[in-house]
């Protein structure tokens, strides 16, 4: 299990943290520190699978810190991104918006080849990424959710989602986990009224919502349990806040040593309390480097992964009383607006979706 | 007369001199007669007691037998013998030849409610060629306003000058730019590895079962070595001859203390307890989560004492129990395992035996057994287990100790044994899937013989000179990897293994540890003291969190993990004002460390089967400057202290995957500049009603913060550059305390007494971190911003009850 009892360690030093701020009158409170100004650095993420394509790369600038919300306004024009395996392919990826480059719609990854990209700026430096190896997955043997209660009237319970899947006999399999939860999305635009009330339009086609979290992603390495069955491997909790089925697809995916520490790193970052029990914060080390000066730190990991998913309905239908909150209605709009493919938000069915 | 100093009478400790002294011709006091005697207090031996030759302005301090020796010269003095707390006998007395003079000390009840700060002679101060050394006797810690009215041996520590810690609620201390792995701390000789209780909330000594406290900061005698920092040695009081019970109630912990001889005379034991009822601090907790945690703590200190003519012999047991359990039904974030509980244990014995073959002349042997044990075990199913590690140690230590005229020398061997088990999981049902790959116990063997003498060569020079020999090696069962040369070292590039069987030596490290001391008297009142020392460390703790934690792993020397050497230069100047009233020192010192430990970024240190491959060595250096003023007698006594401080390290390597910060000096976590310590203790009357305050000021320890953040998908993640090149804001504290301990009547046997604290009087939200929280995991896009976080936040009351009878 990734790292388990570091897990523990984790949750050990959140509730020491806790006792200490609990029982003890703590407090959090927003700072801001003084920051030096830094020069911006060349970040670059994205990912090669053996899923369907486009897959996608961005090269982007990092903007000072307090400009952060400015989500992706800074990347090098005219860069130019390829994509090469250890069989000789080379794939010239074609630039969308905002520094992010695609790959055809055809290109697929093969488990067991390596891939690494090269970027080449505008003015000619060259950046290149340490080679992945698409390590090859197994299947999500099974997923199955336990209800566990909550000492709450407006979530009276959860589901605890957990994972089953068989380890290849091998060492050093590392995995990572996320998911995502669709909805049907029956208003694609809610307005509200002057004067208080809401208008909403109907979708004119089938819609879907698609909740997603990048910062929800679970990871293991088969370190305890080589070759054997890794078992509950806890994905998510779902809330208990209606009786309606429950779709989530949970994606599993092969990752290689490298993106392992980097994602870890990530994950650490992300369950940091700020307790002195915390692991002092560092670096996270990409995979991507200036050919002509490793010196420059660059941000970011690019993945090469072989992916599969599986879908689940997780029956919300249990007897334990739940309160429903008064629900505030909208208007209804006589026209209705066209569901577009964006993010948190499909017009296409997800796999297994029952009406 | 002119003799070579070390060439005495047929001292066993000839050899053992001549080989650390330089053959130079010095000076030895002025010869005279011998007054000597033995000093007891209901037929029991009493160390310690000063005795002070008024005219001569020269002393000493009766040795563990109650013997003293002194020679003068012939005539008449005024002659003092005194003890914090018992009543100063004061004598006059001829002395023409050899004489023998024997005192029988009584306790002195009113005299016990006055502050007293040290049992040492008068002009200790400047007398002694003591450097950073601070002795602490129990009253003066019971009468300092304690977190929780709990009083905290280490805790109070940080009050001295040089201490600092990472942070509140934290159990290590800091010494003159030492990681908190590098104070040996002793109890009744025995090693304890995790000083805390409740996650360092406390730490684990029973305040009533200590005598004294002593830190070592600098000048660390050469009987003592291993750690590269500090010795906080506690002494563990002897059993009373006559029997009584004390106890105390406190809002953590409750305390009972019982001694009572078996025979008469010869055979008494005192036992003392803490036990904690902290569950009920979670059951007013509003979430539900913390609110079924149980939290428990207890110690154990127990002593025997057996007296037979010249020996004694006593055996010291001490055990420390903490279980932290977790509810099952907190989960709080999904991916940690309910169920989850953590216990810690220390249980260390030692059995000593001390013979006086002549009143100058006395052997001391013990033998030290200490373990310490922690467990984390998960109960849910099928992932169900224990994971154990844990650390024994085994040592025999003899030394003699003789005094003869101007010399007081000590002489001895010890040996130590180390094993470390980092780790070994346990499934705990037949349905547990997890294996750990075993992590490899290691074993260490450290032998060490010392000398010392401490001579008075002038009137105005005093020299002790020490030496101590250490010696370390780890030894099989064990596989050894060998990594390619140049490479990171790291398991990719490992090219070959090396099996060693049981007992075989893998590596070896020793050297020589030199222990200088002087002190120059610039007349009665004043003096300068020089001092170097030199110390080795062959085992420390791997952790790359800010404080440590009760889990922690521990590493011994081996033949990637080099042992730590410290090597501390001090100068100071030491004065007492107004007949001793006042003391006051100003103290510089500056260490080079080498092989200081710091972690390759984000490296995950508790399950990693090759910690070489994370552990980084380099140089460390600290300086700092100590100002202290203390006033020890009157209706105020206290102190006032400031020190300022620097503590760098260095990491670099030809591998730029193996250095810190690009090689570059960078401060430690624990480096604070500047700090301030007051401590005051007001008995307005002889009512028994004392005031105390402490008032303690220190810089924000380095912190490391982000500069830029950058999105992964939408995620958004924080780019942390270079370590520990900010600071957190600065620390400060008042706290203030009340105790009334009324005067006992002499034919009352119960006495009863309250103490009533405040601790963070004006509520200061003092920074314990500033840290980079991640915000709305759940949301569609994941952004992290800077938070303070403080504890303590607010003023805290307590209230204890303490009772004897």
């Amino acid at each position: 299990m990734r790292l388990k009892i570091s897990k523990i360690k984790t949750r050990l030093i959140t509730i020491s943290s806790g006792i200490l701020l609990l029982v003890l009158n703590n407090c959090v409170t927003p700072f801001e520190p003084e920051r030096r100004t830094i020069e911006k650095q060349m970040v670059v993420s994205g990912s090669i699978t053996d899923g369907p394509g486009p897959h996608f790369i961005s090269v982007n600038y990092t903007p000072p810190y307090s400009d952060i919300k400015q989500k992706s306004y800074l990347y090098p024009n005219n860069a130019r991104v390829f994509l090469q395996d250890d069989a000789g392919y080379e794939e010239e990826m074609i630039p969308t918006t905002y520094g992010t480059y695609k790959t055809a719609d055809d290109t697929k990854g093969v488990p067991g080849r390596t891939y690494h990209v090269v970027i080449v700026l505008e003015n000619g430096t060259r950046y290149e990424s340490r080679p992945e190896r698409m390590a090859p997955v197994p299947a999500i043997d099974t997923l199955f959710a336990e209800f566990k209660p909550l000492p709450s009237t407006d979530v009276p319970g959860k589901f605890s989602v957990y994972l089953e899947t068989t380890d290849a006999p091998e060492t050093s399999n590392y995995y990572w986990w996320n998911w995502q939860h669709y909805e049907t999305l029956p208003y694609c635009k809610i307005v509200a009224l002057p004067g208080g009330g809401r208008l909403a339009y109907p979708c004119c086609n089938p819609c879907w919502r698609i909740t997603f979290c990048d910062g929800c992603f679970s990871l293991t390495s088969d370190y305890l349990s080589n070759g054997k069955r890794l078992r509950r491997q806890h994905i998510t909790d779902v809330p208990y806040d209606s009786k309606d089925p429950y779709y989530i697809m949970v994606k599993q995916q092969s990752i290689s040593e490298g993106a392992f520490k980097f994602w870890s790193a990530v994950y650490d970052q992300l369950n940091n309390t700020g307790g002195v029990f915390d692991k002092s914060p560092a670096t996270i080390q990409g995979n991507i480097f200036n050919v002509s000066d490793p010196t420059e730190q660059v941000l970011g990991y690019f993945m090469a992964t072989s992916v599969v998913q599986r879908y689940f309905y997780i029956d919300r239908n249990v007897d334990v009383l739940l309160v429903r909150r008064p629900f505030n209605p909208y208007s209804i709009a006589e026209t209705c607006v066209n569901c577009e493919n964006q993010v948190g938000r499909t017009n296409v069915m997800p796999p297994g979706w029952i009406n | 007369m002119r003799i070579p100093f070390f060439i005495t009478d047929s001292s066993p400790w000839k050899c053992c001199l001549a080989f650390f002294m330089l053959a130079v011709q010095l000076h030895s006091f002025a010869q005279g007669p011998v007054l000597k005697g033995t000093i007891s207090e209901h037929d029991r031996p009493m160390p310690g007691v000063t005795v002070y030759l008024e005219q001569l302005n020269i002393g000493t301090v009766s040795d563990s037998l109650g013997k003293y020796s002194i020679s003068i010269p012939s005539g008449t003095y005024w002659t003092k013998f005194s003890f914090t707390g018992y009543k100063t006998v004061r004598v006059k007395l001829t002395v023409h030849q050899p004489q023998r003079f024997d005192v029988v000390m009584e306790e002195d009840i009113t005299q016990l409610d006055e502050m007293v700060v040290n049992a040492q002679a008068e002009d200790h101060n400047v007398a002694s060629v003591d450097m950073g050394v601070s002795t602490l006797t129990m009253k003066t810690l019971s009468k300092m306003p304690a977190f929780i009215g709990e009083v905290d041996i280490i805790k109070s520590m940080l009050l001295l000058p040089g201490v600092t810690t990472v942070g509140e609620g934290t159990s290590g201390i800091n010494v003159r730019g030492g990681n908190s792995d590098q104070n040996l701390i002793l109890l009744d000789g025995m090693p304890i590895f995790n000083p805390s209780h409740l996650m360092g909330m406390f730490s684990v000594f029973n305040p009533d079962m200590a005598k004294d406290i002593s830190l070592y900061r600098g000048g660390v005698p050469a009987q003592f070595g291993g750690r590269a920092s500090s010795v906080l040695d506690i002494s563990v009081r002897s059993p009373s001859t006559k029997r009584s019970f004390q106890g105390g109630i406190g809002l953590v912990a409750n305390r009972f203390l019982f001694e009572t001889p078996i025979i008469k005379d010869r055979l008494s034991l005192i036992i003392g307890t803490r036990f904690s009822f902290s569950d009920y601090l979670f059951k007013v907790l509003k979430s539900s989560s913390l609110r079924n945690t149980k939290a428990n703590f207890y110690d154990i200190t127990g002593r025997m004492e057996y007296l037979k003519g010249s020996d004694r012999i006593y055996l010291t047991a001490y055990n420390s129990t903490d279980v932290f359990k977790l509810p099952s039904d907190s989960i709080s974030t999904g991916n940690i395992p309910p169920a989850t509980d953590y216990r810690w244990k220390s249980n260390t014995a030692t059995l000593g035996w001390i013979h006086k073959f002549a009143s100058n002349l006395s052997l001391k042997s013990a033998l030290v057994y200490s373990k310490y044990n922690s467990v984390i075990s998960s109960h849910e199913v099928p992932n169900d287990y224990d994971f154990k590690s844990d650390i024994t140690y085994k040592s025999v230590k003899s030394d003699l100790s003789w005094q003869k005229n101007a010399h007081q020398a000590i002489g001895g061997i010890e040996l130590s044994q180390y094993k470390v088990n980092p780790g070994t999981l346990i499934p705990l049902s037949d349905q547990t899937d997890l294996s750990l790959p075993a992590l490899q116990s290691e074993q260490g063997t450290e032998m060490a013989v010392f000398g010392s003498d401490e001579v008075r060569l002038q009137r105005w020079l005093t020299m002790q000179a020490g030496l101590r020999y250490s010696y370390y090696f780890n030894t099989g069962p064990s596989t050894v990897y060998a990594y390619a040369p140049g490479k990171e070292r790291d398991i990719k590039y490992i090219t070959d293994t090396i099996q060693y069987d049981k007992h075989e030596r893998i590596a070896s490290y020793g050297g020589l540890e030199p222990r200088l001391a002087f002190n120059l008297r610039l007349g009665a009142k004043s003096s300068i003291k020089l001092g170097y020392s030199r110390l080795r460390q062959y085992l420390q703790r791997i952790t790359n969190t800010t404080a440590s934690l009760p889990t922690d792993r521990w590493q011994l020397s081996n033949t990637y993990v080099k042992p730590i050497i410290s090597d501390q230069f001090s100068v100071g100047y030491f004065r007492n004002f107004s007949q001793n009233k006042y003391e006051a020192s100003v103290e510089v010192y500056t260490k080079n460390i080498q092989n200081i430990s710091d972690y390759k970024g984000g490296a995950d240190l508790l399950l990693t089967p090759l910690p070489e491959t994370v552990i980084l060595q380099g140089k460390g250096k600290a300086y700092g400057l100590e100002f202290q003023l203390k006033k020890n007698v009157g209706r105020l006594t206290g102190w006032l202290n400031y020190t300022y401080s620097q503590t760098m390290i260095q990491i670099q390597s030809t591998n730029p995957d193996e250095q810190v910060n690009n090689g570059k000096w960078y401060p430690a976590n624990y480096n604070r500049p500047h700090s301030l310590n007051l401590v005051l203790n007001y008995s307005p009357n002889k009512k028994g009603i004392t005031y105390a305050a402490n008032f303690t000021f220190s810089s924000g320890r380095p912190t490391t913060y982000a500069y830029n953040r950058y999105y992964m998908g939408f995620l958004q993640v924080s780019n942390f550059i270079d370590r520990n090149q900010d600071v957190i804001p600065n620390y400060h504290r008042l706290d203030l305390s009340m105790t009334i301990d009324p005067m006992r009547a002499a034919n009352k046997r119960f006495h009863g007494s309250w103490v009533f604290s405040l601790y963070n009087v004006y509520a200061r939200k003092n920074a314990y971190s500033i840290f980079t929280k991640t915000n709305g995991i759940q949301s569609a896009i994941v952004s992290s911003d800077a938070y303070k976080l403080s504890i303590f936040a607010t003023i805290i009351p307590s209230i204890t009850y303490n009772f004897k009878f």
